[in-house]
């Protein structure tokens, strides 16, 4: 499903963000890749979202070359990806309702469509009630599942959360975690970045961990072993 | 895409258009601008078309014919100037009715010219006017070429000038016109950029949930047209009433001398070239600062 054959990245500026890497992630896996702030984890979800290139080796998904992707082609690879962040990137000034209708929107849904997916996703993450709401009138946690339900709402077999609790304290970050793992379960391959060793600890899940661009642990255990 | 979308795609274009207050006007001022000398240039070459189609069918050269032709040369240099093909009228002047013309036309100083009648100084022509005056110095030697035919009096010298001139200013209207147009392209450009930079956010968010190139953009685009359109708008009107105010001053003066094109005649062309060229100008300012700014 995600194959890094042997991938380097180094950026203009000279810096080797990912030395040689490489793993498997099989369909419906749960992973989570861990290590300290600036060791090149984000490089490689911006790799899968195909936002960078690899300097050297390929990144495969679903066995195709990203590399052969053409420009044209790009969206619809993109469509076939669930991506959430940090920062949650909703807009402001739209409702929670409209920022996940806008996902479906930017792929020519119909209005029917829409009115039918959105209140399952919401139901989902629990925000069946904040439908109307805007952004800044929701918590952390709440932002974040709006973000998920928008990532989730045209059900792409795979899900990147580039460090989706990094703004959130414990407790709400393991509801989103166990929101994630219920995505999970109904399928979809999921790839967490985190810095959460209590969660990653309790989860007992297959834990990346990166160090300086290297991996130097894959296998399922805590955040420590 | 279907409607909804592109009602959406119209809608944002609106909101950003008046969000971007100052930089959304100064575009409009400069498209303004561009338009107005885009119009007046418009203006300018649809009566100079049209001067020259009045000069063309008015341009009339007098032919004139050997001293001691008979009437039946006369007929046959009629007959001969009959068959040329671009000749359009073509209408006989006799020496006695030409001079009886002069006479009268010399009212006041009568006594000096009696006894003229008996001894008629001036020759019979034919006056002629041309189909295409672009072909005359050929048809003009075609004529010359006819046994009986004189001389040949026309004042094409002063033609040719009065086109020479016109010309110029045609051109230099020209190149005004392009240089504020480019300058407007410059302005709108930096303008649907200020828009991306505000729009980053939804930019990446639009990226990264697999929207195309062409959704992404059109937004922009439809707000760089909007532009267009609003100038448009503006320089249509102020280029109209201005052409009204020149046809009722200036216009009465060199009416005398040819006609012009009255506003009802121009204002449907002129406002279609005009939201022709405000399109074109909005669409182009957008994709140039989309190009470079939003690589997706
Ligand atoms: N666009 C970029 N240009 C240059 N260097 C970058 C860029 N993005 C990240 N880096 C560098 O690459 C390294 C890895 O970054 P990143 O993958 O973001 O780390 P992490 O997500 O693990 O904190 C860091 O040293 C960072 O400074
Ligand atoms: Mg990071």
């Amino acid at each position: 499903m995600i194959f890094f054959n042997n991938v380097t990245k180094q950026y203009e500026n000279g810096t080797v963000a990912l030395d040689n890497v490489g793993f498997f992630i099989d369909k419906g896996e749960f992973v989570f890749i861990v290590g300290s702030s600036g060791a090149g984890k984000s490089t490689i979800t911006k790799l899968i979202l195909c936002e960078e290139q690899p300097t050297n080796g390929s990144v495969l998904i679903n066995g195709i070359d990203l590399k052969g992707l053409s420009h044209r082609e790009m969206p619809y690879y993109r469509r076939q990806l669930g991506m959430v962040f940090q920062d949650f990137r909703l807009l402001p000034n739209k409702t929670v309702y409209e920022n996940i209708a806008f996902a479906m929107q930017v792929r020519n849904a119909t209005a029917k469509e829409i009115r039918r997916a959105i209140p399952n996703v919401l139901s989902m993450v629990g925000l069946s009630h904040k439908s109307k709401v805007k952004p800044g009138q929701l918590s952390g946690g709440e932002q974040q599942r709006v973000a998920l339900a928008r990532a989730m709402v045209n059900n792409p077999p795979v899900l990147i959360a580039d460090e989706p609790t990094g703004n959130l304290d414990p407790a709400t970050a393991f509801e989103i975690i166990q929101l994630l793992e219920d995505i999970n379960k109904r399928g979809t391959t999921v790839l967490t970045v985190t810095h959460a060793c209590d969660i990653v600890d309790k989860m007992k899940k297959r834990v990346i961990e990166i160090d300086n661009g290297k991996i130097i642990r894959d296998g399922v255990g805590g955040y420590n072993i | 895409m279907n409607s909804k979308t592109f009602k959406f795609f119209i809608v944002e274009g609106l909101k950003s258009f008046f969000k971007n207050g100052l930089l959304s006007a100064a575009s409009v001022i400069t498209v303004s601008l561009s338009l107005i000398l885009f119009g007046v240039y418009v203006l300018f070459s649809m009566n100079l078309n049209y001067a020259a189609m009045q000069i063309e069918t008015n341009y009339e050269i007098q032919i004139f014919i050997d001293e001691n032709a008979d009437s039946s040369l006369i007929g046959q240099i009629e007959l001969g100037l009959g068959e040329i093909e671009n000749i359009n009228t073509i209408t006989f002047v006799a020496k006695g009715q030409a001079l009886k013309q002069w006479i009268d036309s010399m009212a006041d100083n009568i006594e000096a010219l009696e006894g003229l009648e008996d001894d008629n100084p001036l020759r019979d022509s034919f006056r002629i006017t041309f189909k295409n005056l672009q072909y005359a110095d050929e048809t003009l030697s075609e004529i010359k070429a006819i046994q009986g035919v004189s001389y040949i009096k026309n004042n094409k010298d002063v033609v040719d000038k009065l086109v020479d001139i016109t010309d110029k200013i045609k051109k230099s209207s020209f190149y005004f016109m392009l240089f504020f147009a480019v300058i407007s392209i410059f302005i709108i450009s930096n303008s649907i950029r200020i828009t991306v930079f505000a729009r980053r956010r939804e930019v990446n968010i639009m990226k990264f949930v697999g929207a195309t190139d062409w959704f992404i953009r059109l937004p922009f685009m439809i707000e760089g047209i909007i532009i267009g359109i609003v100038g448009a708008i503006i320089s249509a009107i102020i280029v109209s009433s201005a052409y009204g105010y020149f046809l009722s001053t200036t216009g009465v003066l060199i009416e005398t001398t040819v006609k012009l094109l009255k506003t009802g005649q121009v204002t449907r062309i002129l406002i279609a070239y005009l939201a022709g060229g405000g399109i074109v100008l909005g669409a182009l300012g957008s994709s140039l600062s989309l190009r470079k700014h939003l690589y997706v």
